[in-house]
């Protein structure tokens, strides 16, 4: 919306703008005004914001905390425009409004100070925060090296090849994660069009392809996009969200997503799983494969692949899936840590008096067993936390 | 039978406002068609005492034959006492100035607006005709629920603007330093924070012999005034002139100074300012708000933006370009012509016979 509205065929709405700006850049060239922003720093129009909607100005909260603590109202007048009745009126008002004063006032006057400490706070906080962030770009400024020189095309490979290698010390081979991704390939029988997002090595889609299902991959990394096309993978070079919003509606019958979530900005991922749920056919399946939050052995882990971004709590997954629309959702818990690094458990032993009465057909328990049965029961739960399975895998469905 | 009495009542007769004025002027013509014709308000300001009575009085008077004018630009206790009157209601809607604007200034003031709101919602099922002084505020009440609806734009007589102005004023002022203008209550909506600021890009930067005249009435707009104080003497500016009330001659005198008249204000119901600039020849830089555009209808200057800066250099265009402030003022003219009385009366009678039919 051009600033002036002018409905004069005669005059020159372009020139006039043209000469408006050549005055403003003069006097700014000439360093009579310095001010830069000028409108910006002298605009305290009032703004109607939502409460949550919208882009937030809490420049314009802090300066309705700035105009509105003193709640004090003094325009307040007793007055009565009775003509006979008016005395005996402002009267009665006066008494009632001195009464009434005599509760409200300290209440007012707490209210009034803790409005005042608080617009206080609030401008030194913003102040602070103000100083701290220049201060912190100040500090990135000096601590910047030199920029990165570009990458040489053997740098891409060896950066391809070091991916690689990552995945397999880390993850495990190819073998080993398609062993255990076989489990939940009956999801997608006799499928033509299941999506793989971020194919990785490629070892869903190979599993896919070996049962004749249709299938094609999404990989963002062009390198790693080419190491699955060599082996003969439908695979394509795009991000996931493009990807989806050019698909037609319901044209997928299966989703798998394997560790995928950990990488994505919450909102990209509530976007991606709206989307997801668009395009996929009624009554089929999503599956997503998750580092598990709930063991603190798989989260020390969890940031041994630098490009992490934050775990996805299973309950969070799963409500985020149900409030798409997908219906029976499950959760397992895949990937179990090897036995040795377990807690250990005690061996219960048989007492003599349990001994005794068993060949009575009785079955105590004695203190000892139940003392252990104890013990063993909290090792459980501490495995659980500790121990616990290194990913979860969420399915639900379409319906 | 005995020709209809046509009364009007309202909340406030205040003297010298867009409302008490419009009140008395209606008066007038409705005196001179021979209409039998009282005011009736709840608050009578000191000098209009003997022109107006208490509205408690009216009801002895009240009769389904009658007309009642009602005035409604604030809540009060007058709209629960008209709603239960038997006469014919023509309401005539000055428009409310919203809360927010308000708030922080005087909160008595926002919750009488919003409560007034409310009111004027009331009305549409007991209402004959309710009438706006804009097309801006026409349309508000049909949002409202009001069946029958029109525009009765403000009654003005330019007469009594041929009137000598006031000397002293005059004479004070009499350089060759640049005046802009603005006429209007010291009130949160007419934003003169806003035309401060603008002004202080104006002095600062363009033309340093030039003077701010911000004319109107700060009684009951205390806080906004100190407000507009406390902006004054952060921007450290000298030559703005805030003159309270001012009697008609003084008014006539500070148009007839002004170089240029800029509103910057977000609400307006009609602003009758506007038309007296087109009167005085002084051309008009208006932001593009409420009822403004449609009291311009084209005439003047409308922005879209309040960029100071760009403001202030129009302003300076307008002032030193001599073709094009006549061009302005040209049509500035042309919109007056739709406000000549003779025409508003007969919309008004036009109005006044639908309502007796």
């Amino acid at each position: 919306m051009d600033t002036f509205d002018i409905q004069d065929e005669e005059i020159d709405v372009q020139e006039i703008m043209r000469k408006i700006r050549e005055n403003i850049k003069k006097r700014k060239e000439s360093g009579a005004y310095p001010i830069d922003g000028w409108n910006e720093a002298n605009d305290d129009s009032y703004k109607e914001n939502d409460l949550f909607s919208g882009e937030y100005d809490h420049q314009d909260d802090l300066e309705k905390v700035r105009i509105y603590w003193d709640i004090k109202n003094s325009s307040y007048r007793i007055s009565s425009h009775q003509p006979i009745l008016g005395a005996v009126l402002r009267k009665g008002r006066e008494l009632v409004h001195g009464e009434v004063r005599r509760y409200i006032d300290p209440i007012i006057g707490k209210q009034i100070e803790f409005n005042r400490s608080t617009a206080r706070i609030l401008s030194r906080f913003e102040a602070r925060m103000d100083q701290t962030t220049e201060e912190n770009y100040a500090d990135i400024e000096n601590k910047k090296g030199p920029a990165p020189a570009a990458i040489s095309e053997k740098e891409v490979v060896d950066k391809s090849n070091q991916e690689s290698k990552f995945e397999e010390k880390f993850r495990g081979s190819r073998e080993e994660i398609k062993k255990k991704q076989s489990a939940f390939v009956h999801y997608f029988d006799q499928c033509k069009n299941v999506l793989d997002i971020s194919c990785r090595r490629g070892e869903f889609r190979e599993l896919l392809q070996d049962l004749g299902i249709g299938a094609h991959g999404v990989y963002l990394d062009a390198d790693l996009v080419s190491s699955c096309k060599s082996r003969g993978l439908s695979v394509e070079q795009n991000d996931v969200i493009s990807y989806l919003s050019e698909i037609e509606d319901e044209s997928l019958d299966g989703i798998f997503i394997d560790h995928v979530v950990e990488h994505l900005p919450p909102n990209y991922l509530v976007e991606m799983l709206v989307l997801c749920h668009k395009k996929i056919k009624p009554n089929y399946y999503i599956i997503i494969e998750a580092v598990n939050p709930l063991s603190l052995f798989s989260l020390i882990n969890f940031n041994i692949d630098i490009y992490h971004k934050k775990p996805v709590h299973p309950e969070t997954l799963q409500f985020l899936l149900e409030s798409c629309g997908f219906k029976e959702i499950e959760t397992k818990f895949i990937t179990p840590v090897s036995e040795d690094m377990l807690l250990k458990k005690i061996a219960a032993e048989e007492t003599g008096i349990e001994t005794f009465f068993k060949k009575f057909g009785i079955k105590i328990k004695g203190r000892k067993k139940e003392r252990i049965d104890i013990y063993n029961n909290n090792i459980n739960i501490l495995n659980k936390m500790l121990y616990g399975a290194q990913d979860y895998v969420i399915i639900g469905n379409s319906r | 039978m005995s020709k209809p009495k046509i009364n009007q009542i309202l909340p406030s007769l205040f003297y010298g406002d867009a409302v008490g004025n419009e009140v008395l002027e209606i008066r007038a013509v409705l005196n001179s068609w021979g209409y039998d014709s009282d005011i009736y308000a709840a608050h009578v300001h000191p000098k209009l005492c003997g022109v107006a009575k208490n509205y408690t009085k009216y009801k002895k008077n009240s009769s389904p034959n009658n007309i009642l004018i009602f005035h409604f630009a604030i809540g009060s206790e007058v709209s629960k006492f008209v709603k239960n009157l038997p006469d014919k209601k023509i309401i005539i809607y000055h428009n409310i100035t919203p809360s927010k604007f308000f708030l922080g200034y005087d909160d008595n003031l926002a919750h009488l607006v919003r409560c007034g709101r409310e009111e004027l919602a009331a009305f549409p099922k007991t209402t004959e005709l309710a009438l706006g002084v804009s097309e801006y505020n026409r349309k508000e009440l049909v949002e409202l629920g009001f069946k029958k609806t029109g525009v009765l734009p403000i009654i003005l007589d330019f007469d009594k603007y041929a009137q000598e102005p006031d000397r002293k004023i005059l004479d004070k002022f009499a350089d060759n330093n640049t005046n802009i203008l603005f006429v209007g209550r010291i009130s949160p909506n007419k934003k003169q924070t806003d035309i401060i600021k603008m002004f202080c890009y104006y002095n600062k930067f363009i033309d340093p012999n030039s003077r701010l005249f911000l004319v109107g009435s700060y009684t009951g707009t205390e806080s906004y005034y100190n407000y507009i104080q406390r902006l004054i003497i952060r921007l450290d500016l000298e030559n703005v002139y805030i003159t309270g009330r001012v009697d008609f001659k003084e008014l006539l005198a500070y148009y007839r100074l002004a170089d240029i008249f800029i509103s910057m204000s977000e609400h307006e119901g009609f602003c009758v300012p506007l038309l007296e600039c087109m009167y005085f020849n002084v051309p008009i830089m208006a932001y593009n708000s409420s009822a403004i555009p449609y009291t311009l209808n084209g005439a003047g200057i409308l922005f879209n933006k309040k960029n100071y800066d760009e403001i202030a250099e129009l302003a300076h265009i307008i002032i030193n370009d001599g073709s094009f402030r006549e061009k302005i003022i040209k049509k500035q003219r042309i919109r007056l012509k739709d406000f000549e009385r003779s025409k508003i009366e007969e919309i008004l009678k036009k109005y006044i016979t639908e309502v007796l039919d």
